[in-house]
């Protein structure tokens, strides 16, 4: 690629250059005006899972999507940080979130614009912001994943568990996801000092902290674990797989911790009335349904008539039906957040 | 009392266990929760250790290598660098649930993977260096006759420059490498000084305290870059004709047992985990047209912006690796002021530390160039490509810079301006020939690099997601989220798809490249 050889590498440069921009004129649509161009979604919650529904939207209503899903590793977390860093430019005009605490914090920081339509009415208080920044839509539940042939699936037995030898207990990094969520409703039970001491004594025991929900499930499966923290949908990945576990509602001062997907409109989008459009498809009780006979079996919320749902998913719903209130839990978020941070600080 | 003596040897023998499991427990919980400072020591100390176990692997897989210059050495090659070329997120994927948790296993298997995944790097580098000046046989020679102390200074000395120096590029780049490795940490959840600046930042530290944390990392990399670009412009000043040293019993059974064991854990292993659902998920992937179109646009997003990145970042490391090593390009740009003065001199030294946001790391830089594109003056280009290119182009930059030195002293001068007169010959049949000794000797390498730069940009998660902007998504940040899943079928089959594609991309390019340039 001498000078006078410059050409090829030149000719590829441009050859390059202009697929780039094909394929971002094209999926993007930048040159468009802002009623022609694609509603962007952020969408912390499972591509494999997400995306059909999304996709849903898509082809009833022909409103164009560019959705931008998170990694594993910072799910949620991730996107959270992402909106809250382009808050001069949002290029996001609605905020999926596979939880609400990270939705709460968007909200707190002014970055959401409030919406009160149909999804938001058929959803009880619990799972709804009262001024519509945000509204929950099918649930996820904290479970022990319990592998059957190394221990009995009861709660007697999980507990001794924790109690004894933890080196075959796993749990996710407590700063992402479910688990912290999980982590900031104990900072709220029990104070945030008594949680420190039970977090460092499980790990001075020997506790598997692994990068997320999904590995905690492939632990305990493959028996490398006996047990440990997950959600439902791990969980039953597991139980369709044919999996020797079983799974138990954690429950914390006797109720079950439901974390809720949740949907926001960005502050400063363009495209409201498509973004409020797909507020309400993805809180009507259609996706609600739909998600719940998805193989996550996620819990509807809202009211969902004479709809019959799988056994495990009413069981679920039943159990749902006494959960932590999440609403108030923002400040433990920030304390659990701001704790496991600042101690491996610089 | 020998009933007593053996309880005494009991207790001592219970006391050291005890003592060896308490620092073990210790060690544990170092590693399970470290700060900065520690991350960072750990990373430097274990980057070391890697660089010094590989460095005798490189050499023994490097002289099998150089023992074939016929046809097979090309399959030689690929056998060698296949390791380093598989994508670490399926290796981590893969041995994360057997060791992440485990601080020391996890420890341990990092180190192990690690090592397996660099040696190539150090081969590459052993390969390109110019052999020193001083023989084998020369120090040899040396230290039959040491007599007086300062003989052994002299045989030090000579050692040190000749040696030593020799191999102080591939021990510094493999040592680089290990030191930057983010993924395959992060996965095995082993301490690295990457993951935990990702791990803080997710949780909410300021970019003005990462890049803060970000610049002793970097600055120390810069040194060691440096350090190896001085090796490789002494070793190219003092370097003798290329002699062939015969591979001993020894290296031959080292390199074979690398290459074995390399191939199972890193690629084999892995491999075999994703293709048992590679049926399934091709069949279900074609039932899905839609799915099948957005996987080709996010293949070839990724690729055109990985190939666009590289080759910029590969002109620019034209002018800051030859100036800054003080080195004269060779066959690229020739300039007539073969003695810069010192003003020049010092501007092109400045020009390296253009390398220094590339290895700050894909994190810092993107987050760094995403609050720099936020600002006023630049918002406007924030949901554009550039960013995203911008990006690449600077985490290139540095190994960019690297596979630039070693072009400038591969490769014999004289034969390339030789294939250069011959190729301009009037008579076709020479410039026949000559276009094709050019391409052997000048351009291939050259695309090489580029193609290796490309892959390496089109793997790299993090600027992707970072700084893509709507409209374009690259394949790798999709098959991260799906990993999530385990090895599921449409997994495995978009796994495939996304890793294979470019490098069958590339070698139905390559013969057109060739035949175009030979």
């Amino acid at each position: 690629m001498a000078k006078n050889d410059a050409g090829l590498p030149a000719l590829l440069a441009l050859v390059a250059a202009l697929i780039l921009t094909a394929l971002w004129l094209s999926g993007a649509d930048p040159l468009a005006d802002a009623a022609t161009q694609p509603l962007v979604v952020y969408c912390a919650h499972d591509a494999v899972y997400s995306e059909d529904v999304l996709r849903e939207f898509e082809r009833q209503t022909g409103v164009r999507l560019e959705i931008r899903f998170d990694t594993e590793a910072t799910k949620s977390l991730g996107l959270v940080q992402m909106i809250a860093r382009e808050r001069n430019q949002p290029r996001c005009d609605v905020f999926w979130n596979n939880e609400l605490l990270g939705t709460l914090d968007l909200q707190q920081k002014g970055l959401l614009l409030p919406y009160r339509g149909d999804g938001w009415k058929r959803m009880p208080e619990q799972y709804r912001d009262g001024d519509g920044h945000w509204v929950g839509f099918g649930a996820r539940m904290r479970v022990w994943i319990v592998n059957v042939e190394q221990m009995a699936g009861d709660a007697e037995s999980v507990q001794s568990a924790l109690e004894l030898e933890t080196s075959r207990v796993a749990m996710a990094q407590p700063m992402f996801g479910t688990t912290l969520t999980h982590y900031a409703v104990l900072a709220e039970a029990w104070g945030l000092p008594k949680l420190q001491d039970w977090h460092r004594e499980l790990r001075r025991r020997g506790l598997r902290e692994v990068p997320g929900n999904g590995l905690v499930k492939d632990l305990v499966v493959a028996g490398t674990c006996d047990c440990g923290w997950t959600d439902t949908d791990d969980a039953f990945l597991a139980l369709d797989a044919g999996a020797s576990v079983s799974m138990l509602p954690i429950e914390v001062d006797g109720r079950t911790i439901a974390i809720p997907n949740t949907v926001a409109i960005i502050r400063g989008t363009k495209r409201v009335a498509d973004a409020q459009r797909l507020v309400d498809f993805l809180t009507s009780r259609e996706t609600e349904l739909r998600l719940a006979r998805s193989a996550a079996r996620q819990i509807p919320l809202g009211d969902i008539g004479d709809e019959r749902l799988s056994e495990d998913v009413e069981r679920l719903r039943v159990r749902a039906s006494d959960t932590v209130d999440l609403r108030p839990l923002l400040a433990a978020r920030n304390a659990v957040l701001e704790w496991l941070r600042t101690e491996t600080a610089p | 009392m020998a009933a007593d003596g053996d309880g005494a040897v009991n207790a001592t023998a219970a006391l050291a266990w005890l003592a060896i499991r308490d620092l073990a427990i210790k060690l544990e919980n170092s590693l399970r929760a470290p700060n900065f400072a520690v991350a960072l020591e750990w990373s430097a100390l274990r980057a070391l250790l890697i660089a010094l176990i590989a460095f005798p692997m490189c050499f023994a897989v490097a002289r099998w290598l150089q023992r074939d210059d016929g046809p097979r050495r090309r399959w030689r090659w690929i056998a060698v660098v296949g390791p380093f070329l598989f994508p670490e997120l399926l290796v981590g994927y893969t041995y994360a649930p057997w060791v992440a948790g485990r601080p020391l296993q996890a420890e341990l298997a990092c180190v192990a993977l690690m090592l397996l995944r660099v040696v190539p790097v150090g081969v590459v580098a052993l390969s390109l260096t110019p052999p020193s000046a001083v023989t084998p046989s020369a120090l040899y020679c040396r230290r039959l006759s040491l007599r007086t102390w300062r003989d052994g200074v002299e045989w030090l000395r000579l050692w040190l420059a000749g040696p030593l120096t020799s191999a102080v590029p591939a021990l510094a780049l493999v040592w680089l490498v290990s030191f930057q490795q983010f993924e395959l940490a992060a996965l095995v959840r082993a301490v690295s000084w990457s993951d935990w600046l990702f791990v803080q930042q997710v949780g909410g530290l300021s970019l003005e305290a990462s890049l803060r944390a970000a610049l002793w990392p970097a600055v120390g990399q810069l040194a060691v870059l440096a350090l190896a670009m001085l090796a490789v412009t002494k070793t190219a000043g003092d370097a003798q004709a290329a002699t062939v040293i015969p591979l001993t019993r020894r290296q031959r059974a080292l390199a074979a047992a690398y290459l074995v064991v390399a191939w199972t854990v890193v690629v084999g292993w892995p491999a075999a985990s994703l293709a048992a659902g590679l049926p399934a998920g091709f069949q279900q992937l074609v039932r899905q047209p839609l799915r099948l179109q957005g996987l080709a646009r996010e293949l070839f997003a990724g690729l055109a912006a990985a190939m666009l990145a590289a080759l910029i970042a590969w002109a620019l490391s034209r002018r800051v690796s030859q100036e800054a090593a003080g080195l004269h390009p060779r066959g690229g740009l020739q300039t007539d002021d073969h003695s810069p003065g010192k003003v020049a001199r010092w501007r092109s030294r400045w020009r390296f530390l253009l390398c220094l946001p590339g290895l700050s790391g894909s994190l810092v830089l993107g987050l760094a160039l995403v609050a720099l594109f936020q600002s006023p003056l630049l918002r406007v280009l924030y949901n554009t490509p550039l960013p995203w290119l911008v990006g690449l182009v600077l985490y290139l930059l540095p190994r960019s810079v690297l596979l630039r030195a070693w072009d400038n002293v591969s490769g014999p001068p004289a034969a390339e301006w030789l294939a250069e007169q011959l190729a301009a010959s009037p008579d076709a049949a020479q410039q026949r020939h000559g276009r094709r000794l050019r391409w052997r000797l000048v351009e291939e390498p050259r695309f090489l690099a580029v193609a290796v730069l490309t892959y390496w940009g089109y793997l790299d998660l993090t600027t992707a997601y970072l700084l893509a902007p709507t409209g374009l998504t690259s394949g790798v940040v999709r098959l991260y989220n799906f990993m999530h899943f385990g090895r599921t079928a449409a997994l495995s089959a978009e796994a495939a798809v996304l890793l294979v594609g470019p490098v069958v991309l590339a070698a139905l390019v390559w013969p057109l490249l060739r035949r175009g340039r030979a």
